[in-house]
């Protein structure tokens, strides 16, 4: 056995902790272009999934997704900026404009300098049909009788020519990093930028990291959130390979089911959402309205297994605890769990057993919903656009329902809202979310006091 | 009391040594890692360069061949990275509880081959192939079956191609369950990562991280850089500071350090490189990608530079060593020198500088945490690499590079500076280690 060098007291090295206050939020989501429309149809049960529209897939077994609708960017962009607004920033554009202003903040009148800008979000996967171009001709065709003559193992590509395609533009990626990129430039904020990447827990660990950029005083004000556009060729053809998506085409609405004994995968979903996190005094002092204050984060990897979630739920129960360390909270205290509930027989299991692993007994009386029953799985986004449900849930004691929750699993037998929006009392709450592969990471708001 | 992080390992896989031990000679005696391209063919591309890792087989760093099929070179160099990391640090089984042990790693997006992605689509769709053949073409006639198992994907092709999954391999290699971090900015993130694992330590998050980046050569980023313009086309490595506005060379490879907090590295007896001291992350918006007009100014690049120092409590007078970025430009000008002109003024000129990309090539997430394992060298054996092939351009006139032979000096603090392409500036700062 070999001693432990673990650091009991780490907490406390922690002096006196600035404290970080959530003063606005935006989104756009598969349920509406703003918070307002998006919330009033969530707390009605509405379903955002439909089939799929951006693009032909009627070939893929999979057509069904939660695309955001009649999305229009009005903001001025310039020239030559353009070719790197994908679907994905232009959402993270949009909400965050909806952000500044729902937080009253005026920008012209703040030190930009203090302004920094954290986003969790994917790079923007190729366009297909970008790529039959690239091919049209038919050096696609040497190029796989390569491949079938290696046996599959052939890497290389004979003749590819690109040059007719290749401009000053990028056409095949917009890497991850443009969203924030683009929000510095278009809002001319001059603080720090920081930009993660773990798949479905990307935007959280955005917010966790944007929370400590203000405890550590590297910014007074953070926008912070995700933005994700996955409804491709790409990620259909990608989530459906690995079994991910369910795969109910007939039911769109009745697709996504988190915690249902028919549960069958999750649904793909695109949008973004926008947080304005603030120090509090400096909250304080231009009288901004407080909609919440995130007192915990914190982060876990399962080191488990790539394809599944561990069955006991260890790994998931590391990042809640850590948040609940961290706020300085005990497992009492919260009374509203936004969980990660994608749908999949997996993930809904684990994360019931990892609830349990934290609360014990007191799990059973906590509300746990999935957002995702009605929004789909947004995945980089995902846990931004659940955490400011949430926090309109602290705000309106209000807690939405779990849709399409019918056939009760055993396995997940925690009290999930079923179908209709509850009025409750909500003090604290946690958000989960979990990524591809095993990364963690959940967040705590609590009402501003 | 602010709590002090010291790096206790190093693993390196790069185009110039697959370990520290190979890694620090081959850069003293400026060995040049570069070569034509030998992984991929593209004979229509016009970047021909670039800075390969040779020799690597993922069987000495424990990655069971069952697996690989799931793990696409980025993958297998970080994780191989990581093994030699820890290796390196002499940190032995549980030493760390694993929700203790935090891992940050510097990622460059989707990892897959236009080819892959290609037969992926049409095999999900169950439809065979229709593709627009020019008449007369030697194909036209040969039908192509997406059942063909030669032509297959594997099944779980996506989880080889999303851009956490170097973190999540290395969390099951190694049983690390603490905080983990993929960071996404392309160039800094490697650095950003090491600075942010600093961080993270300090703040009291985790005692022990295992932090650095990670990046492949592969088709996807190859055509995309060069669709931008940023790859040069010459054949061999680009002098550093090049303002010719030929574009850069690509370098792979990966680079992780085991960071600790500095007393309980004491108390196990760990061997101690150097303290990591200072970190600054600073967003350029200016120099996006180069596109603006106000490419030229350099004050962003300079105030990364002082955040760090001051994130150190350090004056410019105190840096005996900076390792520059010295990237090639692809737009004219020098920003870097006039930025360390800037920061360091009258003192810039005695000031030691190397970098190391005219050896390696431009590593990506990979480069900022090779520049950082380079500096940390150079703090731990008081020994300044040469930067070969530097350009002789009139602004580099004033100031110490060391362009020949390695230098030895009495280093106490260096910077290590990484200047993001698309504007993510991060410089870190490495001090001797003292108790």
């Amino acid at each position: 056995m070999t001693a432990h060098y673990a650091d009991k007291n780490r907490y406390k090295a922690k002096k006196e902790k600035r404290r970080v206050v959530i003063t606005g939020v935006g989104a756009v989501t598969p349920l509406g272009n703003d918070i307002e429309s998006s919330w009033q149809n969530l707390i009605n049960g509405k379903s955002g999934i439909a089939p799929i529209t951006l693009f032909d897939a009627s070939n893929y077994p999979v057509n069904i997704a939660a695309e955001v609708k009649n999305f229009h960017l009005d903001t001025a962009v310039p020239e030559e900026f353009k070719p790197f607004l994908g679907r994905s920033t232009s959402f993270c554009i949009k909400a965050a404009e909806e952000a500044v202003k729902n937080a009253g903040l005026t920008l012209d009148l703040i030190d930009t300098s203090d302004i920094g800008i954290s986003i969790g979000s994917d790079e923007e996967s190729a366009n297909f049909s970008l790529f039959e171009k690239m091919f049209e001709n038919a050096d696609i065709l040497e190029l796989l009788m390569a491949r079938k003559s290696a046996n599959g193992n052939s890497h290389s590509f004979p003749h590819l020519d690109t040059s007719k395609h290749l401009g000053k533009i990028w056409p095949f990626r917009r890497s991850a990093n443009i969203a924030a990129s683009m929000l510095s430039i278009l809002q001319n904020i001059q603080g720090p930028i920081r930009t993660t990447s773990s798949a479905c827990a990307s935007s959280a660990q955005a917010i966790g990291k944007a929370v400590r950029m203000i405890q550590d005083n590297d910014a007074e004000v953070m926008l912070t959130g995700g933005c994700d556009s996955m409804i491709g060729e790409f990620s259909l053809t990608g989530f459906t390979k690995i079994r991910a998506l369910s795969k109910n085409n007939d039911d769109p609405e009745g697709a996504s089911r988190p915690f249902d004994m028919k549960r069958d995968g999750f649904v793909l979903g695109e949008g973004s959402g926008i947080l304005i996190l603030e120090e509090l005094s400096h909250a304080q002092k231009r009288c901004a309205k407080i909609l919440g204050e995130i007192t915990g984060y914190g982060s876990s990897s399962n080191a488990y297994k790539l394809t599944a979630t561990p069955e006991n739920g260890h790994g998931p129960d590391i990042a809640m605890k850590a948040a609940i360390d961290d706020a300085d909270c005990d497992i009492d205290e919260v009374d509203y769990i936004n969980a990660h509930g994608t749908s999949t027989y997996l993930n809904d299991k684990s994360e019931t057993a990892a609830i349990k692993n934290v609360f014990h007994d007191r799990a059973y009386q906590i509300p746990v919903t999935s957002n995702k029953s009605m929004m789909g799985h947004l995945v980089a986004s995902a846990a931004a656009i659940e955490l400011i449900l949430s926090t309109l849930s602290l705000n309106s004691d209000l807690i939405p329902p779990t849709i399409n929750y019918e056939n009760p699993d055993p396995e997940c037998d925690l009290d999930y809202v079923p179908n209709e929006s509850r009025n409750k009392r909500v003090e604290t709450i946690l958000s989960n979310s979990f990524a591809f592969g095993g990364q963690n990471a959940s967040i705590l708001v609590k009402k501003f006091q | 009391m602010i709590r002090r992080v010291v790096v206790t390992g190093l693993g390196i896989i790069s185009p110039v040594g697959n370990s520290t031990g190979e890694v620090w000679p081959s850069l003293l005696n400026s060995k040049d890692g570069t070569g034509p391209i030998s992984s991929f063919a593209y004979p229509s591309f016009p970047a021909k360069t670039a800075g390969e890792v040779k020799n690597f087989n993922p069987r000495d760093y424990k990655i069971k061949p069952k697996s690989l099929k799931l793990m696409n070179k980025t993958i297998q160099y970080a994780i191989a990275s990581a093994y030699l990391a820890m290796e390196d640090s002499g940190i032995e089984g549980e030493a760390y509880p694993p929700e203790n042990s935090g891992l940050a790693l510097g990622v460059d997006g989707l990892q897959y081959s236009a080819e892959e992605f290609f037969l992926a689509c049409y095999e999900s769709t169950g439809k065979d192939l229709r593709i627009n053949v020019s008449p007369g073409n030697k194909y036209a006639d040969i039908p192509i079956h997406t059942n063909d198992p030669n032509l297959s994907v594997h099944p779980l092709w996506p989880l080889s191609v999303l851009a956490n999954m170097s973190l999540c391999h290395i969390s099951i290699q190694q049983q690390f369950q603490g905080p983990n971090l993929a960071f996404s900015s392309i160039d800094a993130s490697g650095a950003q990562s090491i600075g942010e694992a600093f961080k993270s330590i300090r703040h009291g998050e985790s005692d022990f991280y295992l932090a650095g980046g990670s990046y492949a050569l592969n088709t996807m980023s190859f055509m995309s850089l060069s669709a931008m313009g940023l790859l040069s086309k010459e054949t061999g490595a680009c002098p550093a500071f090049d303002s010719s506005e030929k574009g850069f060379t690509l370098g792979e490879g990966s680079v992780v350090m085991v960071l600790e907090e500095k007393e309980l590295a004491e108390k196990r007896g760990g061997r101690i490189y150097a303290e990591i001291t200072g970190y600054s992350s600073y967003y350029d918006n200016g120099s996006f990608y180069r596109v603006s007009s106000k490419d030229q100014d350099p004050s962003g690049l300079s105030e990364c530079i002082k955040q760090s120092l001051s994130c150190a409590s350090l004056s410019p007078a105190d840096i005996d060593y900076i390792h520059a970025d010295g990237r090639t430009d692809i737009k004219g000008g020098a920003p870097e020198i006039s930025a360390l002109k800037e920061v360091f003024g009258k003192n810039a000129g005695n000031i030691p500088i190397s970098t190391s990309k005219p050896l390696t090539g431009h590593m990506l997430p990979a480069s900022g945490a090779f520049d950082a394992a380079s500096t940390v060298l150079s703090v731990y054996h008081d020994m300044i690499p040469p930067a070969k092939n530097c350009s002789k351009q009139e602004a580099l006139k004033g100031l110490n590079i060391i362009a020949e032979n390695p230098l030895e000096k009495q280093i106490k603090n260096a910077v290590s500076n990484t200047f993001g392409f698309s504007g993510e500036h991060t410089s870190l700062v490495f001090s001797k280690y003292k108790q």
